[in-house]
């Protein structure tokens, strides 16, 4: 399959400081691709040259099949993106935003789509709000908005989530989940594991401007060692419950207001209805993944070949 | 405004007791003769000032007169400099009455006319004016030029040229002459556009400290009653 | 490019920075109209000092508005920059600051697109502005003090002397010299553009503009003549007050003014030519920098 986005040998370098160093990398149409590492790891000035706000040293970006020096107009009408927090003009209402990068990109978009766009980020009824009187959610549900308004094929979120509410994270990833389905590709960055393997089908691994792993997120992360965090209606009663039974040969943990435990990924159902055939509700569950862990982990490996 | 210097003392004190020169105060009675035939008149002419500092354009002005010594000039639009002595070359004015000496200059030549010079000298002390010189074409008792000097604001003087009005005395052309202070702007409270040319080359002969006043007159309309309030 | 340009005055035009302006023109010109209501005769009466001494002149009919406007300009133009750096010193700095330029950069615009029509903005507020002083300046002056001949006091080199201009010899002349001066305020705009390329707020562009002009023209008017010969042709501001130029009427040789005349067009020409070279130098840079500019913010 062609890649829809290709980046070879791509270098950024500030006087004294090599942002990103030697990156090569490949979006299939239709991924969802995860970009992680922890702060100051060249996730944002990555994604920064993929749209054209920072020049690369040197390498190459291909988006589209097309140059992305060459052919900056083409492509970037075919893209939707949100940098950081989405910062829109205060003094303007979230329609007239809206309206204002709608017209920007290059297309012509009903007033009918501007309003169904904002209905589907749940902002319609305070369409006519100044974005100064909007919340930290709101504002990033209004960029999310601008970057989808135009039907882009591809979308690129530099940490959509952050400073959002467990709300509105779950709000967001239900939304790639969405674009996904709609057979859109995304590119997401996050500092967070946990968040990358929900959602993501493929991911690269940066630290300190290097790739240092790049693949399918189910082959890179090891299924037998699956943290999953799981909340009950009593811990307590779960817990034993777990440890007389046949389950207890797996790793656990009893933490302040849920359990941990270390499974295979494929047996996570089957816990689950275990716990509630017992008469345990369950709450929560969620993949626990440490990046730190997740590094050491790699490193090692790259250590012992 | 009619300037309170030497006019007011021509006004005031004038006297025929002279001593000397007999036959120049003859000549002086029938120049003043000549002028008493008119008791008013409104004129129309321009105005050319010449003076380094002032940039103005010819006016087009009205002038009135009115026994026994009232001028008023105005201009017909615009903006306009008067020449505050001006008025003094209303010679009705200078010579209706007066308290000086008549003083015989003898006889001299102006623009190629035989001429008589007749020097009036003050008698009252306070007078501001020190000498008037008078130049006078005597057959046809008309006056050709008139020096004024003040103790305080240097010499005045007068050029007059006759033609359509010879016989009433009053002058087609009249070049009034003066003394001018200097004009000085502090620089920079401007802010000018200094564009880097160099001083114009033509600087005005007559220096900076002079000033010349060109008028030229035409239709007069003589003895035509003249409402008081145009003299305020 | 026309829509981008469209968006770009709508969001000016929804600031209400922008109106800042236009109260403060309205408000210094009302001072200076109400001021001379009160009391235009004892300026006059400065103004012409000696000259009273040997002429009459009618100082009511002297100050008129035509008169007004010249000494409105004289002053307000000095200021006027700053207001104009006010807009422009914001134009990329101040998206910088918000966050936006990052987002505008991601839609298929190019930057020299950008730059032009944030330069065209500016220019189309300097032109506004400049029209709303026309307003107030000249024509409410004209409706408050009538029209007349105008005055000019002036100061060249040693020499003082007043210019007197015919009525009907003035409207091109404000035609002309608020044409000049919109260039004049685009250099001033374009200098502050090419800051704000530099700055991800929008206080250091406008400050710095404003020093950059308040320091030249306090240069530029040392006269000191080691100064005024060697770096006073090199600095922009010195060019600012050339609108002045177009009510230096030409004279005849024995000093009468000659109408429809201007004494030294080429000076102005020049003038003007020096301008338009520094709006396309700050031009190119602010293009040649903001394309290389990495958009960290």
């Amino acid at each position: 399959m062609t890649p829809l986005l290709h980046v070879e040998q791509l270098n950024k370098s500030y006087k004294n400081l090599s942002a990103v160093k030697n990156l090569s990398f490949s979006v299939y149409p239709g991924d969802v691709f995860g970009f992680l590492g922890q702060n100051g790891a060249g996730k944002s000035t990555t994604l920064r040259m993929l749209l054209s706000l920072i020049v690369p040293t040197s390498g190459s970006i291909q988006i589209f099949n097309k140059d992305l020096n060459r052919n900056r107009s083409y492509i970037l009408s075919r893209i939707g993106a949100v940098i950081e927090k989405p910062d829109l003009y205060k003094y303007l209402t979230a329609y007239q935003n809206l309206k204002l990068f709608a017209s920007m990109s290059g297309k012509k978009i009903p007033k009918s789509t501007l309003l169904e766009q904002l209905d589907k980020v749940g902002l319609l009824s305070r369409a006519d709000s100044k974005v100064a009187t909007y919340s930290q959610g709101m504002k990033q549900r209004l960029g999310i908005a601008v970057a989808l308004v135009h039907d882009p094929e591809l979308v690129i979120l530099d940490e959509p989530t952050n400073g959002l509410d467990p709300q509105g994270i779950a709000d967001v990833r239900n939304l790639i989940l969405d674009l996904s389905k709609q057979g859109k590709t995304v590119i997401v960055s996050s500092h967070l594991l946990g968040e990358i393997e929900l959602i993501a089908n493929r991911m690269l691994v940066m630290d300190k401007g290097v790739k240092l792993v790049e693949g399918d997120v189910s082959t890179l992360l090891d299924p037998k060692k699956l943290k999953v965090r799981i909340q009950t209606q009593n811990n307590a009663a779960a817990f034993s419950l777990f440890a007389n039974s046949e389950w207890k040969k797996f790793e656990a943990t009893q933490q302040e207001n849920a359990l941990h435990f270390t499974i295979e990924k494929e047996l996570m159902a089957d816990l689950l209805t275990f716990f509630v055939s017992n008469g345990v509700g369950v709450l929560s569950a969620e993949p626990l993944h440490s990046l730190e862990d997740y590094f050491l982990n790699i490193t090692q490996k790259t250590n012992h070949d | 405004m009619i300037k309170p210097t030497f006019l007011m003392f021509f006004l005031l004190c004038f006297s025929a007791h002279s001593v000397h020169a007999q036959d120049v105060e003859v000549l002086l009675n029938a120049v003043k003769k000549k002028l008493d035939k008119v008791n008013s008149y409104e004129a129309e002419g321009t105005m050319k000032t010449n003076v380094s500092f002032l940039k103005i354009p010819v006016s087009s002005i009205k002038m009135y007169f009115k026994k026994p010594s009232k001028v008023k000039i105005k201009t017909t639009s615009g903006l306009s400099f008067l020449p505050k002595g001006a008025v003094q070359f209303n010679l009705n004015s200078i010579l209706s009455d007066g308290d000086y000496m008549v003083i015989d200059g003898g006889a001299a030549t102006l623009k190629s006319s035989s001429i008589r010079i007749v020097k009036l000298l003050p008698k009252n002390e306070s007078s501001p004016i020190v000498l008037t010189t008078l130049y006078i074409l005597p057959e046809q008792n008309i006056i050709l030029k008139s020096i004024t000097t003040t103790k305080e604001n240097g010499t005045y003087e007068l050029n007059m040229t006759y033609q359509k009005y010879k016989e009433w005395g009053l002058p087609d052309q009249i070049i009034f002459a003066f003394n001018t202070k200097d004009y000085k702007l502090p620089k920079g409270i401007t802010f000018d556009f200094d564009d880097g040319a160099a001083k114009k080359k033509s600087k005005p002969a007559l220096g900076n400290k002079k000033a010349e006043v060109l008028i030229n007159i035409k239709n007069y309309v003589i003895n035509k009653p003249i409402a008081e309030e145009i003299f305020k | 490019m026309i829509n981008l340009l469209g968006l770009e005055l709508y969001k000016i035009a929804r600031r209400p920075r922008t109106y800042i302006a236009f109260v403060a023109v309205a408000a210094i010109v009302l001072v200076f109209q109400l001021a001379f209501l009160a009391d235009g005769e004892s300026y006059m009466s400065l103004m012409l000092q000696n000259v009273k001494d040997n002429f009459d002149m009618e100082s009511s009919k002297a100050i008129n508005g035509y008169f007004m406007c010249y000494i409105i300009l004289n002053t307000l133009l000095v200021q006027v920059p700053i207001l104009v750096a006010l807009i422009a010193g914001d134009a990329i700095s101040g998206e910088a600051n918000m966050g936006t330029l990052r987002l505008m950069l991601t839609k298929p615009i190019s930057r020299l697109n950008i730059i032009a029509v944030k330069f065209t903005a500016a220019f189309i507020f300097t032109l506004v502005l400049l029209f709303w002083m026309a307003i107030v300046a000249l024509l409410f002056s004209i409706f408050l003090f009538g029209a007349d001949d105008m005055l000019i006091f002036r100061v060249r080199s040693e020499e003082s002397f007043i210019m007197q201009i015919a009525k009907d010899d003035v409207m091109w002349r404000y035609f002309a010299a608020f044409a000049y001066a919109a260039v004049a305020l685009t250099v001033i705009s374009s200098l502050a553009i090419l800051l704000s390329v530099f700055s991800d707020n929008s206080i250091g562009p406008i400050v710095t503009t404003v020093c950059i002009v308040i320091f030249f023209t306090i240069i530029s008017n040392l006269n000191v003549p080691v100064i005024d010969k060697n770096i006073k042709p090199f600095l922009f501001t010195s060019y600012l007050v050339g609108w002045k130029g177009f009510f230096y009427i030409n004279t005849s040789e024995e000093g009468q003014p000659i109408k429809q005349s201007l004494e030294n067009w080429p000076a102005i020409r020049n003038s003007l030519l020096v301008l338009l070279t520094h709006i396309v130098v700050f031009f190119s840079l602010a293009v040649y920098f903001f394309r290389k500019k990495d958009i960290l913010s």
